[in-house]
């Protein structure tokens, strides 16, 4: 690019005088005709040189000067003065308002270009080596470490981030990049220097260096730099030291956690086969004594009318207590049992009306309420649970439903479903006694009986075995009642596994 | 009706025998472990054997099944009393030739309701 001069001069002639003095010597030449558009212009341009006139109405030369100087951006565009002027004070004037040179009218052609051109190449050299000095900067400072070698790997030159990074002990230039890194990394070195990468650096290769605490891991990009007939090569480490430290603890951290999870859900496993054994052992020994109790009570029972009158009802009373203890211990049993079988095999697709109705006519023997009528409201829904888990709910919901109405005048049981495809809900219903909506939440928990319960045998386990076991099947069991106007019970219960689901299951298993 | 009652719990011994004599038995004889009560089974040919599932040594199991292999024995009812109760322990029981089975504590009314059952006194 052609260097560019400004030529400031109120006289149309001194203009065209200078423009043929200058004309043949290839500068792009724009003119101004006052001081004040001068400067407006050289804003505009940024030439390499200002050949300006002292002598001009409002704007003289010298204050011309004094105000590019005072400029920011153009404060160091060299500035020659042209003037009739030729006396030392003048001269001084110029020097004072920051001119590089003071040139006397008339101009000697010669002279003219000589200056002309010394300054244009002084000043074209400064702002080279300044820009130098500026990328210099940037290199010396940058975050990223960067190494400039020959294709045999030995250092040219290395910036000060990459001194810090590798070259602790000893100046990087001069030396081979190898001799820096361990065998593994000066290898991976090597061959991406020896795989002459382009001028784009290309897929960058991971290395690290250092041993322990002091380990650094780095990621380093090469490009080819042309040198004159030689080819160098560029490497840019990006430190990778902490994001690799946070992946690894965080990897330890992963690690610590699932020991801690599989170690608690031994314990738990634990716990629950100890509760199992434990309650086993003590129902069985608790039987033993039990059997010699309830058995002698039973018996001194039927003797009861040749005892004394008022021993009659504490026989009875005794008896009928060793009943509600067998019942007990059987509910403890089979609280343990649920709550370890929680966990069943695969959830195949299971119609619950067969066993319903089976249990109907079972529920009908045992809790003996002749004027029940129970119905059924199908189709219901296919479920993902196991027949022997409806069994149980079931018999539970049916026996209270048998019992709680057993007073009503015509009792009627209904089973039904409700509840959107894919999550099926099964209900029982009946029209007896009821409870307080606002107990609905004690109803499922272990020993507690609500006040309309009152009437009835019981022992409030029965309920609270029916829900841990739904929940343990990823079911969910709530009811609603008013008192007086019977009771709904709706069991929720996980919908059958897909073909698809169940082939993924069996496929683990194998 | 001659009855045999195998259990290692005397006092569960004691108090069977009472409920059994209330219900009809005539002749009661007690074993203490499955080996002394193979042998009086063999000895005494009783009609009712009241059989303890759970008995150190032997076990209720191993007695019904050797009886059961037994042609002399052929008449023999096998009550099996235990405290422990599951599906799958009735199923065992069953298979190894037991014809009721009676679960621990169990009243004057159950065991005539199972006497009843295995068919070797009336219903009442």
């Amino acid at each position: 690019m052609s260097p560019r001069i400004l030529i400031v001069d109120d006289e149309e002639v001194n203009l065209l005088t200078l423009e043929a003095f200058l004309t043949a010597d290839g500068y792009k030449l724009h003119f101004a005709r006052d001081g004040r558009s001068a400067i407006t212009l050289a804003r505009e341009i940024h030439p390499d040189l200002i050949l300006l006139d002292v002598m001009m109405p409002e704007l003289d030369g010298f204050a011309v000067c004094r105000e590019i100087r005072a400029d920011p951006v153009i404060g160091r565009i060299p500035l020659i003065l042209i003037t009739a002027l030729d006396d030392s004070s003048s001269r001084l004037e110029g020097l004072k308002a920051g001119a590089e040179e003071f040139l006397s009218k008339p101009c000697d052609r010669a002279e003219l270009r000589a200056r002309v051109q010394t300054i244009i190449s002084l000043n074209r050299f400064r702002a080279l080596a300044e820009e130098r000095i500026r990328f210099e900067r940037l290199y010396e400072l940058s975050p990223a470490a960067i190494v400039l070698t020959d294709q045999a790997g030995q250092i040219l030159t290395a910036n000060r981030a990459a001194e810090a990074c590798f070259g602790q002990d000893r100046p990087l230039s001069g030396s081979s990049l190898s001799t820096h890194f361990p065998p593994a990394a000066a290898a991976t070195l090597h061959d991406a220097l020896a795989a002459a990468p382009g001028p784009d650096s290309g897929h960058p290769v991971d290395v690290a260096c250092g041993e322990g605490e002091g380990r650094r891991h780095f990621s380093v990009r090469l490009a080819s730099v042309p040198e004159g007939l030689e080819t160098r090569i560029m490497l840019v480490f990006d430190d990778l030291t902490a994001e690799v430290r946070a992946r690894e603890a965080l990897q330890k951290l992963n690690a610590g956690l699932e020991d801690i999870v599989s170690a608690r859900t031994k314990q738990l496993e634990d716990a629950n086969a100890l509760l199992v054994s434990y309650a086993s052992f003590v129902s069985h020994d608790l039987r033993s004594p039990l059997t010699v109790i309830k058995g002698y009570l039973g018996l001194l029972n039927e003797m009861a009318p040749e005892m004394p009158a008022p021993s009659r009802p504490m026989v009875a009373q005794a008896f009928q207590a060793s009943h509600t203890m067998t019942e007990m211990i059987g509910n403890i049993l089979q609280l343990a049992h649920d709550i370890h079988e929680g966990d069943t095999g695969p959830r195949e697709a299971v119609d619950p009306e067969p066993v319903l109705r089976r249990l109907i006519s079972h529920v009908r023997q045992v809790a003996p309420n002749p004027k029940a009528a129970f119905v059924v409201h199908g189709p219901l829904p296919a479920v993902g649970v196991t027949a022997v888990l409806i069994e149980r709910v079931f018999f539970n919901l049916l026996t209270n439903a048998a019992k709680y109405s057993a007073e009503q005048a015509q009792p009627v049981i209904e089973i039904g479903t409700t509840g959107l495809p894919g999550e099926p809900v099964l209900f029982v219903r009946d029209n007896g006694v009821g409870f307080d909506a606002g107990d609905s939440n004690r109803l499922f928990q272990e020993f507690s009986r609500l006040a309309t319960a009152g009437k009835t045998e019981g022992l409030g386990l029965g309920l609270s075995l029916v829900a841990r076991l739904v929940r343990s099947q990823g079911g969910k069991i709530w009811a609603e009642s008013t008192v007086g106007r019977g009771a709904t019970f709706f069991v929720q219960v996980p919908a059958p596994a897909t073909p698809a689901g169940l082939a993924a299951l069996a496929a683990t298993a194998r | 009706m001659n009855v045999l009652i195998v259990d290692d719990d005397g006092p569960t011994r004691l108090v069977i025998r009472e409920q059994l004599r209330l219900s009809g038995a005539t002749r009661i004889r007690e074993a203490a472990d499955g080996d002394a009560g193979l042998a009086l089974a063999r000895a005494e040919r009783p009609d009712l054997l009241l059989l303890d599932l759970m008995m150190p040594g032997r076990t209720g199991l191993d007695v019904c099944r050797e009886l059961r292999g037994d042609p002399g024995l052929r008449n023999l009812r096998v009550v099996v009393l235990s405290a422990a109760d599951s599906p799958l322990i009735r199923a065992d029981l069953l298979e190894a030739g037991a014809d009721e089975f009676l679960s621990k504590p169990c009243s004057l009314p159950e065991i005539r309701a199972t006497l009843a059952k295995t068919g070797i006194v009336p219903a009442t």
